[in-house]
């Protein structure tokens, strides 16, 4: 029985047998090189004479059957998966069954270069292809960034789109460094980044999408396949003559990992980088006041007081003529947790010993025939020690937002100044400050249609101690300036919106508490009260009701915001209303041109401070009376046409703009023997400007050749007291631009940048300015690794007939290129031009400035990347 | 012990990651309504999901339409969000997509007249014997190296050029079997032409999940390919036809010249399939 069992079995396998072994294919097994574990659905295509007969998808267990039906039998195997390296298999020295065993390799995928996706647009989100604007030159990523059509980049890395600060900078979609983000901006590499994405329109709380509507951008770095979720290492370091030790270094180490990002920069130099900018915080969400964001000198407005020193900046590449020693360190960490919430910690310091020197000739002409002529020479050095230390929570979730940063921050602030003239000035100013500040932000989505915001901006400051000591000649006397501030901000927002309507009304109390004391000791001069000590108290309820309707396809927006002001100080009460209502107009007329009107009125008064209600020596020959409550009026329209065609790459701006401004008091200036005191009389003051501006740019690829042309035509008048009498000013400029950008080859690339303005000022005479500027760049790379970076920047101008053409000003870099590392010699100011001239010339006051430059100075060293 | 395990744990996240194949290609997709005319209609935002298994091919901007229409309106065909319906009526694209599962060798298309979505299932997935030419060359497309490779698929002759540093086997539209990623492809008559724009991983997968989005308040209409491609053909060419799949059968609007002349407008227009009609005969 177990015989036939057996025979039977035979006769029933034998035709199986005999089919397998004459099967058109081959079988096999994908296996991982490294773990030796199966590998599921790797392609496995077979290839005779490059033709495929066949294919395959491994299995489960990287199994696989290759079945090539009557063809020819394969010669070739190809095995390809993400995440290995490709394998090709020669069948004829390959042994059955075939074990195919697959390398891991970390599969790049690099952003496509092609001329036409250099932009990619998704609703309110475009897309820039890093690599398709980058012509390899640039250092950081604020270099490319200015390559993007639309955006702008100024010194500190403070981002513009379309003219507007963005209102978020994240990289890999989180926001590491906040405000500070110019500190990423001026010093990650471009070659880590694959795209940049700029999210128009962005609501940055989640809460509030679709519900608050915004005009202002964010930017969103997209890195590399590579540079994710590990260390990246980029630092440099030079050094040079003839100043010694001449120096450059910087480290920096970077991490930007789904949850956990890090930045940790050291950075240092003496060859005129202005590298403390970069811990500036930049106009950005979350502030409920505005700031004053013009004063370049300050690394936080709020360290301002009447005794900060002015530098006098100069109109060119900082590398000419800043004079500074500088450091900064910069500690960054974020961290996101599983429920959303994340973390954010940042130390910053900052030291910094800056110099000046110049010459210059003032001539302030009267109107009763007289002038007075100062020929002054000045030597300045000022030193900052600069921290800031906080930490932020943030959780923002789809219906729930919270955020609450609190930081500490200081600065010790040293000015000496030394005048050469007839009677000899020195002027010390000491200038400590300290500050802590909490910002809280709250938002609840209590149902689809409706939201809650809690916005609390709370801060303190001390300016303790502000002195400055003025020696003229044989005298002496010193100003001193002590101010401890409380400021609260507070609203709460309710949000509706019903269709197609939005509804806003915000509820605010504003509350503050100023400690002020002046006291200027050693003038005999007694016209003026020179010492005060006063507590101000400022409470101001307010409400802001605004609006957002779309109608068709814009969106018509009005807000009404207005507070009473009650303010108490010395025994005395004043209470003011303010209201500041603006209304606005934005939308698309088609897919590629939108526009926008607005027109505010705003009511404002100058700040508590004012009432101090002494005389403040701001310098040794300028006394100011502060203004006591100035109020200002402005009425402002603006409207701007922005054509953009993403795909003919070409961009058009349009903007015209009228303001008017009028204020209750106006300055007046008074000379004394010595000095000149400015103070406010209670006369009016009316502005006015009109200004028309465009721009067009046209990229023909996105390298090959842009351009761009712009110009502008602006008029302001100005009536106010002058000496005691009325004074008409107008100014009139007409502005004309052009620059064109090539990289037309991979060894050839060039910029140049030229600027027109012809300047009109008519009071009592006219006077004309005319002004040519000119920068050019060149980079060529005479061998693959070696390139040659030439710099050239050249003004001339003319003003009532003084013609003045400063010498160019040329810096050359030699550089060789590795993957990881570069070696660079750089000369900077080749010509080693001295000095440049300024003249300035209006009705009454001519200045002829002669400011010394850095002269040619020599670099090498090395720059790394990894 | 801890590092240990930590530094397994890592490694063994960072195994899966490679693993999964998750990533999305944008092309543009280039297409003349007959061989004779001179200029492209384009579709610049076509994107590619390929997860290893299975891909889709669709335009970007209509799944955007789809998904903020999804927000706009109420099931009743409402508007209850009016900022999501304009910017819904921002997104443009073709309305056709095209589903491959490797897997089982199967694919199926889609495409959407309005109110009517139409699915073409149970095509048989056959490679396209590609011939590989130039194997050694290094030419680039897109910042990628390329080879290239010639097959007659679906009734068209193709020319494709693929990159073997991103390894994958798909491309844009049905073409697929390359030994990698194809970047760029052109079909003889010149009248398609798919170029590679961008590429990217992704997380969170669309589909099958897009598919509820686009069939939202849809007759959806299950056909084999072959009909499929009969129906979107004709109601590509043929208005009056296209309006009964719309539903305006019943009514002629018709334009009166000034001469008093009815206008026959255009009731014929041009369309080429991709798949070429020639296939089915």
């Amino acid at each position: 029985m177990g015989r036939v069992i057996l025979i039977s079995l035979i006769v029933l396998l034998l035709p199986i047998c005999c089919h397998s072994r004459s099967y058109d294919g081959i079988a096999g097994k994908v296996l991982d090189a490294k773990t030796g574990e199966p590998v599921a659905g790797a392609f496995v295509s077979a290839y005779k004479d490059s033709k495929v007969v066949g294919y395959s998808i491994s299995e489960a267990d990287g199994a696989f059957q290759l079945n090539y039906r009557g063809a020819e039998a394969p010669d070739i195997l190809m095995v390809t998966m993400m995440g290995y390296a490709s394998c090709r298999i020669d069948v004829a020295s390959a042994t059955e069954p075939l074990e195919i065993k697959l390398i891991p390799q970390k599969t790049e995928l690099p952003a496509a270069k092609v001329s036409a996706s250099a932009i990619e647009e998704k609703g309110d989100t475009t897309v820039f292809s890093a690599a398709a604007f980058s012509d390899g030159q640039e250092r950081d990523i604020g270099e490319l960034l200015e390559k993007l059509p639309g955006i702008s980049v100024n010194e500190s890395g403070g981002i513009r789109v379309d003219g507007e600060s963005i209102v978020k900078f994240y990289v890999e979609g989180m926001d590491l460094m906040g405000a500070r983000y110019g500190t990423v901006v001026r010093n990650l590499t471009p070659d880590k980044i694959s795209r940049v994405e700029v999210y128009r329109r962005h609501q940055p709380v989640k809460a509030l999408s679709g519900m608050v509507l915004t005009d202002r951008s964010a930017v969103n770095i997209i890195l590399k396949e590579s540079s994710r979720s590990t260390w990246l290492f980029s630092g440099s370091a030079s050094a040079g003559a003839p100043m010694f030790p001449l120096f450059d270094a910087r480290a920096m180490v970077t991490r930007f990992a789904p949850t956990d990002q890090s930045l940790f920069l050291l950075k240092g130099n003496n060859v005129g980088k202005d590298i403390v900018q970069e811990l500036r915080e930049q106009e950005y969400f979350g502030r409920t006041s505005g700031k004053a964001y013009l004063l370049k000198e300050s690394i936080d407005p709020d360290f301002d007081s009447p005794l900060s020193p002015t530098l006098s900046a100069l109109d060119l590449p900082k590398e000419y003529w800043y004079a500074n020693t500088s450091g900064i360190a910069s500690m960054n960490a974020l961290h996101k947790f599983n429920n959303g919430m994340m973390s954010r910690t940042f130390l910053n310091a900052a030291a910094e010993k800056y110099t000046e020197e110049s010459f210059s000739s003032e001539t302030i002409s009267f109107q009763d025939g007289g002038a007075l002529t100062i020929d002054e020479g000045v030597s300045m050095q000022d030193r900052k020690l600069y921290f800031n230390a906080g930490a932020e929570l943030e959780n923002n979730g789809d219906k729930k937002y919270f955020s609450d940063k609190l930081e500490f921050s200081g600065q010790i602030r040293e000015n000496l100044l030394y005048v050469s003239r007839e009677d000899p000035v020195s002027d010390n100013r000491n200038l400590p400050v300290f500050k802590i500040e909490n910002l809280l932000n709250s938002t609840f989505l209590t149902s689809h249609h409706h939201a809650v915001e809690v916005m609390s901006d709370t801060h303190y400051f001390k300016l303790d101690g502000h002195r400055a000591d003025f020696t003229v000649g044989t005298e002496s006397f010193s100003q001193k300036y002590d101010l401890s501030r409380l400021d609260s901000r507070n609203s709460l927002r309710f949000n509706v919106k019903s269709r197609s309507l939005i509804f806003r009304i915000a509820l605010n109390a504003d509350f503050s508490y100023s400690g002020l004391e002046s006291s200027l000791d050693g003038l005999p001069e007694s016209y003026f009260s020179r010492h005060s000590k006063t507590g101000i108290m400022h409470f101001a309820p307010g409400v802001a009701v605004s609006t957002t309707r779309q109608i068709g396809r814009s969106r018509a927006s009005v807000s009404l915001p207005a507070s009473l002001n009650y303010l108490h100080f010395g025994g005395e009460n004043v209470v003011f209303p303010l209201v500041s209502p603006l209304i606005s107009l934005a939308g698309p007329v088609s897919g590629k041109l939108d526009y926008d009107v607005m027109m505010s009125y705003s009511m404002s008064r100058s700040s508590d401070e004012s009432l101090l209600g002494a005389a403040v020596a701001r310098s040794y020959r300028s006394l100011v009376i502060p203004d006591s409550l100035r109020m200002t009026r402005a009425l402002i329209v603006n409207s701007n046409l922005k054509f953009s065609d993403n795909v003919a790459m070409f961009y058009a701006t349009l903007s015209a703009n009228y303001g008017k401004t009028s204020s209750d008091r106006t300055a007046s200036s008074y000379y004394f023997d010595r000095y000149m005191v400015a103070s406010f009389i209670p006369a009016q003051t009316v502005g006015r400007n009109v200004g028309v501006r465009g721009s067009v740019k046209k990229f023909f690829g996105s390298r090959t050749l842009v351009a761009e042309a712009r110009g502008a035509a602006f008029t302001s008048s100005y009536e106010y007291l002058l000496q005691g009498r009325d004074a008409v000013f107008k100014d009139l400029d007409y502005s004309a631009g052009l620059t064109l950008r090539s990289n037309p080859c991979d060894w050839l690339s060039g910029e140049i940048k030229a600027d027109a303005l012809r300047h009109f000022t008519y009071s009592s005479a006219t006077t004309r300015t005319d002004k040519v500027t000119c920068v050019f760049s060149l980079a060529v790379k005479p061998l693959k690794d070696v390139s040659l970076n030439t710099d050239c920047f050249w003004n001339w101008y003319s003003v009532e007939g003084v013609k003045v053409s400063n010498t160019p000003l040329i810096s050359s870099e030699l550089s060789w290129k590795q993957p990881k590392f570069s070696v660079f010699f750089r000369c900077m100011n080749i010509i080693d031009a001295t000095e440049m001239r300024t003249e300035i010339v209006n009705a009454f006051q001519s200045f002829h400035i002669s400011r010394n430059l850095l002269g040619r100075r020599i670099l090498a060293g090395i720059r790394m990347s990894m | 012990m801890k590092v240990f395990q930590s530094v397994f744990i890592m490694v063994f996240c960072c195994v899966n990651l490679l693993a999964q194949q998750n990533i999305r290609v944008s092309y543009a997709f280039l297409h003349k309504r007959d061989v004779t005319e001179k200029n492209f209609q384009t579709d610049m935002d076509m994107k590619l999901d390929f997860n290893g298994k299975e891909s889709y091919f669709y335009s970007e901007g209509r799944f955007l339409r789809d998904s903020l229409s999804v927000l706009a309106f109420d099931m009743f065909g409402n508007t209850k969000d009016q900022v999501a319906y304009n910017e819904a009526a921002r997104h443009r694209g073709t309305t056709d997509f095209w589903h491959v599962n490797y897997s089982v060798g199967e694919y199926e298309i889609g495409f959407n007249e309005v109110g009517h979505v139409f699915i073409g299932e149970g095509g048989k997935l056959e490679l396209p014997q590609w011939t590989l030419v130039e194997m050694d060359s290094s030419k680039t497309f897109g910042g990628y190296e390329v080879k290239m490779a010639e097959a007659d698929y679906l009734g068209r002759h193709w020319t494709a050029w693929y990159t073997e540093e991103i390894p994958v086997n798909a491309g844009p539209w049905l073409l697929w079997g390359c030994p990698g990623l194809i970047v760029y492809a052109i079909d003889s008559e010149s009248i398609f032409n798919f170029y590679i724009l961008n590429l990217e991983q992704y997380d969170v997968p669309r589909w099958p999940d897009g598919m509820k989005a686009y069939t939202r308040n849809s007759e959806v209409r299950k056909l084999s390919v072959k009909e499929l491609e009969k129906v979107k053909t004709r109601a590509r060419r043929d208005v009056e036809y296209r309006n009964e799949l719309w539903g305006l059968g019943g009514s002629v609007a018709q334009v009166r010249r000034r001469d008093g002349s009815i206008d026959p407008g255009n009731k014929y227009l041009k369309f080429q399939p991709l798949i070429s009609e020639s296939y089915w005969k």
